[in-house]
């Protein structure tokens, strides 16, 4: 811990220093995370122990907890971590491009967009399934495209594009209000449990395009993980510096774009992950990094914790989106106390 | 002399708007009136059997459209100029999503269903919400003074966090119970389809007191306009008139918040449109909000009439497609620190 602060920081020793802290951070969190995941596999309406949830796991038939850990808690577990692991590395984009920790693709309305056109296509169209993903998916990518394009003037203003963002929240949030007003009293529950963001219902078979998404995502923003830290320097020295600032930019917000939006379309709207791990990774990190993994896994743990106390703290289960909703905005509200101090 | 004759112009045709939208009101829905029918049965000479009802139901939403137009539109004024800030409105700065908040409260909680008890919660929902917004903007914990020239971003960034946590709350409270859930929805979207009579006497009082609290406070906020040093100096209150105004602000837009459910984006674009043509001059700007927020609501309404054939799309509706783009125009030409 000691070995970032004050010059050390920028000899070969240093950065030595640091990758390793980093990576002990990691492994600290991964620790973290299984004990998460083992918990949400062992409990639930009935209890297994370890040993017959390892031999389900592999393969062997079991009566009642086969169908319990193959079809409602390995998908909720795994599709609980790759959510708030994109959550995470798309907030954790965002927030270092447009370098500011409240211009989160939550605050900014895209995870709105997807949601809007998700509840349109279930509620309005009667779609269902896998369309339905592709909807919200496009919705989220085009909110991103009309607040990028509205916002683009001579001079970039990434305030003035997280005020956009705010604007068409507003809007869509009207949007999602009405379709909710003229659905049916039969499908109501099923829309608000969808909007506020849950892992109920979620299937293996989700997974694998799913998981191909964040993937490819994923890969896409590690592999412009020099732009991305170069880019959070400032307006005119990536310039210098040799980065196509335009070209890179665009890149990477779409990457984070699709990550959010097709989770979104996943899982629903998880409230505030997005936000709250980039910055949290950004805390812990302390040091230039990008640490695009560690908000990653950071988000994953909050979805994951947040499951937990949703599904067994309280006398009704949550949706994970409540839980993490929650916990999200107090956070806000304190970084935006701080911010207020830093900048007088 | 420019000036005044532009200004001129735009007031008669603010009024000749009002004056078209009224009628328009009453024929346009989904049983249309023709004019000649509309003339029968308001001069009592019969006419269809069904226009009666139909009108009596028009006459009500007219008069609501009306007041709530009006309200929304000081309200916006007034919080433009009390936080200095271009981008104040109720449905931005979450002050909405708080009245709402604690509208399902009450319904949750203390089983209330009428307008009259929804008024209460509303409008502490939203005084509360205003309070909170405005506190966090400009509250910075090293100095311990509060500052009230607060960023436009700062606020905006405030009440969207103030209004994703009273979301979450309101699931919280409403996932749970289904009941509630089936009240609360017809109210989230703002209309003015369902009002009564005794719903627009309830919460005149409040109406009435803040437009006339606005109207005693222009000269007072016209001046802080100049500054807080130069109205200090001039001998205005700053803080009494600051508070004064927000609270004429938080009541016009929770009352009506209360009898109409949240209609976003009026008080946002009315006092915009109303500077474009008469200036800054509140001793206009807030007349002229009033009347053209009351004919903007009324034919947002009449569109919503028809393009949500055959059935009718909320007011609410219609204003957040009418006002996101201008939002979106305000924010571009506002002046908002790097």
């Amino acid at each position: 811990m000691k070995a970032d602060t004050g010059k050390t920081g920028i000899t070969e020793a240093g950065s030595r220093n640091r990758k390793k802290r980093e990576l002990r951070i990691l492994a600290f969190m991964f620790g973290i995370w299984c004990i998460a995941a083992v918990f949400l596999l062992l409990y639930g309406d009935q209890v297994y122990s370890p040993g017959t949830v390892l031999r389900v796991l592999l393969g062997e038939e079991i009566r009642g907890a086969g169908y319990a850990v193959w079809t409602i808690r390995l998908p909720r577990v795994l599709v609980g971590t790759l959510a708030g692991f994109s959550f995470g590395i798309a907030g954790n984009t965002f927030q270092k491009i447009l370098r500011n920790a409240l211009a989160s693709p939550d605050v900014m309305g895209i995870t709105s967009g997807a949601s809007a056109a998700a509840v349109f296509a279930m509620m309005v169209l009667g779609l269902s399934g896998l369309i339905v993903s592709f909807m919200a998916l496009a919705g989220g990518v085009t909110v991103a495209a009309v607040i990028l394009l509205i916002s683009q003037q001579k001079e970039f203003s990434v305030n003035k594009m997280i005020l956009t963002g705010i604007g068409i929240q507003a809007m869509l949030q009207a949007v999602i209000n009405f379709i909710i007003l003229k659905t049916s009293d039969y499908n109501i529950a099923d829309a608000l449990r969808w909007l506020s963001g849950s892992l109920n219902g979620v299937r293996m078979r989700d997974l694998s395009l799913f998981g191909f998404i964040v993937i490819l995502c994923t890969a896409v923003i590690l592999a412009y993980e020099r732009e991305l830290q170069i880019l959070g320097l400032g307006e005119e020295l990536p310039v210098t510096l040799g980065v196509n600032v335009k070209g890179s930019r665009r890149f990477l917000i779409y990457s984070a774009v699709i990550l959010c939006a097709g989770t979104t379309a996943v899982t629903g709207p998880l409230s505030s992950v997005a936000f709250m791990s980039g910055h949290l990774a950004g805390r812990i990190l302390k040091t230039g990094g990008t640490g695009t993994v560690h908000a990653g896994l950071i988000g994953a743990l909050l979805v994951l914790i947040s499951e937990a106390v949703g599904q067994f703290a309280f006398s009704t289960r949550y949706p994970v989106g409540v839980i993490t909703g929650i916990i999200g905005a107090p956070y806000l509200i304190c970084l935006l106390a701080g911010l207020n101090r830093k900048n007088g | 002399m420019e000036r005044k004759q532009q200004t001129a112009l735009f007031i008669t045709v603010s009024m000749l708007m009002l004056a078209v939208s009224i009628p328009l009101s009453f024929m346009i829905g989904a049983r249309d009136i023709p004019p000649g029918e509309l003339m029968d049965v308001l001069l009592g000479k019969g006419g269809d059997t069904l226009c009666l009802p139909i009108l009596q139901k028009r006459v009500i939403r007219t008069v609501l459209g009306l007041i709530t137009g009006s309200a929304l539109g000081i309200s916006g004024c007034l919080m433009q100029s009390v936080t200095r800030n271009p981008i104040a409105d109720p449905s931005i700065l979450g002050v909405n999503t708080g009245a709402s908040f604690f509208v399902v409260l009450g319904i949750a909680f203390a089983g209330i269903h009428t307008t009259a008890q929804y008024i209460w919660f509303a409008l502490f929902g939203a005084s509360v919400t205003a309070l909170l917004v405005f506190g966090i903007a400009s509250f910075s914990p090293g100095k311990g003074a509060v500052s009230y020239n607060v960023d436009p971003i700062r606020l905006a960034l405030s009440g969207a966090a103030v209004s994703t946590a009273f979301s979450s709350l309101i699931s919280t409270v409403m996932l749970p119970r289904t009941n509630v859930m089936q009240v609360f929805r017809f109210w989230q979207t703002g209309s003015i389809g369902s009002g009564t009579w005794s719903g627009i006497l309830m919460v005149l009082p409040f109406l009435m007191a803040g437009m006339i609290l606005s109207l005693v406070l222009i000269p007072s906020l016209n001046v802080l306009a100049l500054g807080d040093d130069i109205a200090l100096g001039l001998g205005v209150k700053v803080t009494r008139t600051r508070a004064l105004g927000a609270m004429a602000g938080v009541l016009l837009c929770g009352a009506t918040t209360a009898v109409a459910g949240p209609i976003g984006f009026v008080g946002l674009m009315v006092p915009h449109l109303v500077q474009v043509f008469c200036g800054n001059d509140l001793k206009a700007k807030i007349p002229l909000s009033a009347l053209n927020g009351a004919a903007l609501l009324l034919l947002s309404d009449i569109a919503g009439r028809i393009a949500g054939r055959p059935g009718e799309l909320e007011v609410g509706i219609v204003t957040a497609f009418l006002g996101a783009p201008v939002f979106v125009m305000i924010v571009r030409k506002a002046r908002v620190g790097k």
